[in-house]
């Protein structure tokens, strides 16, 4: 009989094929790995991840600390007055000895006489590392330690690049919170309503649509107004995400619901039936492991729609309240029209926006791809 | 016949590219086909014959290239070298395919007429509307539609199967075609159909004078219809030569092997007067089912199963037979509680259960188990092989520990015919016949005492078929396991069963005997199904 079983198998045709066992896991990566807007993906969210981590190291100046508002970003340059150098420099805007023709202000221009060196690993201002060690080493910063706006300053005169990368924090931490008691609420729903059926399902999916129907960006404000403006700022964050969670989890539990159960009628489910295995056996072991791969994808392509909420909640300033800082915040800013037309650089936050959206999204992209290998 | 050649074939190679290498699926396939004629090639699925009928199409994925040492002759010229403009203006006009799934090969939301008038109309612009419309009524009438003045308004969905596949060749004949592909016409169709279909296409053959090309896995096809055989294997031809010297003196191990692989044997006979292991009385099964709107329709029944009784004996087969949507698995699933009862008794070793919940049918379950039709969707595919074959075994607390319960598991396999080297392993890495020898493994760990087997062998090769019934014969003997059998195709219910029910909407219309059923059938539906399996020109 085994010769029976080997010889089902043995095609010469097939030698070239690597016929190494492999493991789920290993088969997504490998298909994974050849998508390159995954691959990107993966490195811009993984570089996200770690620059929220480590927001302090990475941020060159305190996100709070005052200086000249509106100030330009620092250009880099690579020439002194002794010609090229390797070793980038920026000059101090310095108030002239000339005066505007018109306006007779004086004017502000670079001091080329006192080159400031960038180094890295510069010491700069003190914070302790995750609030416990206290450091004072960054990145880069300027060999003195006097600080380096590189995106420009805001209008209280605090630099963007800084905010931005603290901001990121509170961004992708309202961001990942949600989405992780989404997916356990939908998935939980989902499954429960998908699986168990009949009137349960019935009357808990009309539940589901009427938070489906709700016009969302409404209920948003309403709810977000409720909160008395005195309140600590994170019970306010805390609200926030109870909202988006509130709204959020029953789009995913439809989806879910849906795969559960075309899942509850394939044969190796009534085959667990046909072995005596429980419903919570057969939910656990069957169903879940096979609606997680369309849960992960769901979720990857979730994150990007609500750091877009957040930052459009923070614009209209219902989001996060200062002190915490946000790339919705730090739009806020942005909201009109003089600011932008004199101070373009104000609206960088889009940029890293626009980035970690993009990262999410082309990191589901390369998960959906792969994530059903067979 | 005639000894004009239609189209000629001389090395026609083709490789596909694919995760970790190169895969070659057909190479230096030469065939020599004459007007009139029918060639048949024949094989296991992965044998490539389908890729080499679609590489004479150029119908191939963009993985897939053809090598430039191929060449098809059709009408003096090499199509291989053909442009794809040239190539359109002779598919679907001069050469014509037609495939194995009908309902996927239609336009659901275009009137077969339209779609019959499209094909005559983009090979003849000049053709009028009204004229191409009439002109796709006659072919209707000449692929044996009944009623077509009236059919010619319906969508796809509204045919049966069977007039689905005579469209399909309506619409392959449309142009009057020198060559006809023919890819595994009636796989998807029921026996009794399969013969009808078959005896149209040679009918029309006759008529119009083209040359056939069919691919098939169907030995009695192959006999009843084609002049000459080409046998593949791995993607080359065995052997070929006159259907009758192919199958009264095969030359090739491989083409012996395949003939010798139809089901043969019988059942052993019974020993004594074995106790009943199962016993159905007047088992119903009824679906509610709605028709018409929200507020004028109204609720029917429709009886599944209607009111069957049937008792199994220790170390007994019973077959049931019937054609799809008679109701046999829906019985079968009953008896083991899967389906809801909606009336009647079931006995299993003396003990009532069809009042019994989930919970109370689980000291019963390890004792019956089941083994699916498709072994594809019937393992899990995040699961290992350990996993899926313990998992019975942990549920019902079967064997003291780890150790115990794997030598368990390498046993079902060893019994099962599998290496116990694969435990970790996934379904996905076997091919159709090992996932059902690991879906029997399953049943058989937990040493029960019936098997409900649900068509376990049709999505199967011929002779990967006839090792699986070898193997359920052996359990069978050396474990004294009943099995209720059910299937459609009276050759392998020969093979294993020693009774059998023949179904029909429901309704048991003939049982007895194998040998007394298949031999002399009373009722003409029996007939029509023996004769199905086995003589099918008739």
């Amino acid at each position: 009989m085994s010769n029976a079983v080997k010889s089902e198998a043995a095609d010469d045709r097939l030698t070239t094929v690597s016929s190494t066992s492999q493991s789920y896991g290993a088969l997504v990566w490998r298909r994974f790995r050849k998508s390159f807007a995954g691959m990107m993906g993966l490195t811009l969210v993984a570089m996200l991840i770690i620059v929220a981590l480590f927001a302090d190291f990475f941020a060159p100046v305190q996100p709070n600390a005052a200086s000249e508002s509106f100030s330009p970003p620092a250009k880099i340059s690579f020439f002194t007055k002794d010609g090229f150098t390797l070793r980038p420099v920026v000059y101090p805007i310095v108030q002239s000895e000339e005066l505007d023709p018109v306006t007779f202000q004086p004017l502000m221009s670079p001091d080329y006489d006192n080159p400031r060196r960038i180094v890295l690993f510069a010491k700069g201002w003190e914070y302790d590392f995750w609030g416990v060690i206290p450091a004072n080493r960054h990145l880069f910063g300027l060999e003195d330690g006097s600080p380096i706006h590189v995106l420009g300053t805001d209008k209280l005169g605090r630099d963007i690049l800084s905010r931005g990368i603290v901001g990121a924090r509170i961004t992708l931490m309202i961001a990942l919170t949600s989405i992780t008691l989404i997916t356990i609420i939908g998935t939980l729903a989902g499954i429960t309503s998908g699986y168990l059926g009949g009137r349960f399902d019935l009357w808990f999916q009309r539940f589901v649509e009427v938070i489906l129907a709700f016009p969302q960006l409404p209920l948003y404000l309403a709810l977000t107004t409720l909160i008395p403006v005195t309140a600590p700022s994170n019970l306010f964050l805390a609200f926030v995400i109870t909202v988006i969670v509130g709204l959020g989890w029953a789009q995913l539990s439809r989806e879910v619901r849906s795969k559960t159960m075309a899942m509850a009628r394939i044969e190796y489910v009534r085959a667990a039936i046909a072995v005596g295995a429980s419903d919570a056996r057969i939910i656990t072991r069957h169903i879940l492991p096979n609606v997680m791969s369309h849960v992960i994808v769901s979720v990857t392509l979730g994150i990007p729609a609500i750091i877009l909420l957040e930052s459009f909640l923070g614009f209209l300033g219902f989001a996060v309240k200062p002190p915490l800082i946000s790339w919705g915040l730090m739009l806020q800013d942005a909201g009109n029209y003089g600011v932008i037309g004199s101070f373009p650089w104000i609206l960088s936050p889009v940029g890293f926006v626009l980035l970690a959206v993009f990262a999410f999204n082309a990191l589901g992209d390369g998960l959906r791809d792969a994530i059903d290998p067979y | 016949m005639n000894t004009e050649i239609a189209l000629q074939a001389r090395n026609i190679g083709v490789t596909f590219t694919v995760d970790g290498g190169v895969v070659e699926a057909v190479k230096d396939v030469s065939f020599t086909l004459h007007r009139g004629q029918t060639i048949a090639l024949v094989g296991e699925s992965g044998s490539g014959k389908s890729v080499t009928a679609r590489a004479i199409m150029k119908l191939l994925t963009k993985r897939a290239s053809v090598s430039p040492k191929t060449e098809i002759i059709y009408a003096g010229q090499n199509m291989a070298q053909l442009s794809d403009r040239d190539m359109r203006r002779l598919r679907g006009n001069r050469l014509t395919m037609i495939f194995q799934e009908p309902m996927s090969s239609l336009n659901p939301v275009y009137t077969i007429g339209s779609q019959l008038a499209e094909v005559l109309r983009i090979h003849n612009p000049k053709m009028k509307k009204a004229e191409a419309w009439a002109r796709a009524q006659g072919l209707l009438e000449l692929v044996q539609i009944p009623d077509p003045e009236a059919r010619i308004r319906q969508y796809p969905h509204q045919l049966s199967g069977g007039q689905r596949q005579r469209v399909m060749i309506a619409m392959a004949l449309a142009n009057n075609p020198d060559v006809l592909i023919a890819d595994e016409p009636t796989t998807a169709l029921d026996v009794t159909v399969q013969a009808e279909i078959l005896n149209l296409i040679k009918a029309l053959q006759a008529k119009m004078g083209m040359a056939v090309i069919l691919i098939t896995h169907d030995l009695t096809v192959v006999r009843q219809f084609a002049d000459h055989v080409y046998v593949m294997q791995h993607g080359v031809v065995r052997e070929e030569g006159l259907t009758e010297t192919i199958f009264t003196a095969p030359q090739h191990p491989y083409t012996q092997r395949l003939l010798g692989s139809e089901p043969k044997g019988q059942a052993n006979p019974l020993q004594g007067h074995p106790e009943t292991v199962i016993e159905g009385r007047g088992v119903r099964v009824t679906y509610t089912l709605r028709k018409g709107g929200t507020f004028k329709g109204h609720n029917y029944d429709l009886q599944a199963v209607d009111g069957l009784s049937l008792a199994l004996k220790r170390g007994e087969t019973l077959g049931i037979v019937g054609e799809s949507g008679s109701g046999k698995t829906t019985f079968g699933q009953a008896l083991l509680r899967l389906t809801k009862l909606t009336q009647g008794e079931v006995d299993f070793m003396g003990q009532r259960i069809e009042g019994l919940d989930r919970a109370a049918m689980k000291p019963f379950r390890q004792r019956m188990q089941i083994v699916f039709q498709d072994p594809f969707s019937s393992l899990n595919p995040r699961m290992s092989v350990r996993q899926i074959i313990e998992e019975g075994l942990t549920v019902n607390n079967i064997g003291t520990a780890g150790a115990d319960r794997l030598e368990r598991v390498k046993r079902a396999l060893r019994d099962a015919g599998m290496p116990d080297s694969i435990l970790s392993r996934f379904p996905h890495e076997f091919s159709g016949g090992q996932r059902q020898r690991l879906a029997i493994a399953r049943a058989i760990a937990l040493e029960p005492e019936f098997i409900l087997l649900d068509e376990p062998t049709s999505a199967l090769d011929l002779s990967v078929q006839a090792q699986i019934i070898d193997l359920l014969r052996k359990l069978q003997a050396e474990k004294g396991l009943s099995y209720l059998f059910i299937s459609h195709d009276l050759k392998v219910v020969r093979a294993l069963c020693h009774r059998v029910i023949v179904m029909q909407s429901g309704k048991i219309v003939e049982q007895g005997p194998v040998a007394d059923v298949l031999e002399n059938p009373s009722t003409e539906y029996t007939r029509r199904l023996v004769r199905a399996a086995f003589d099918i020109a008739t």
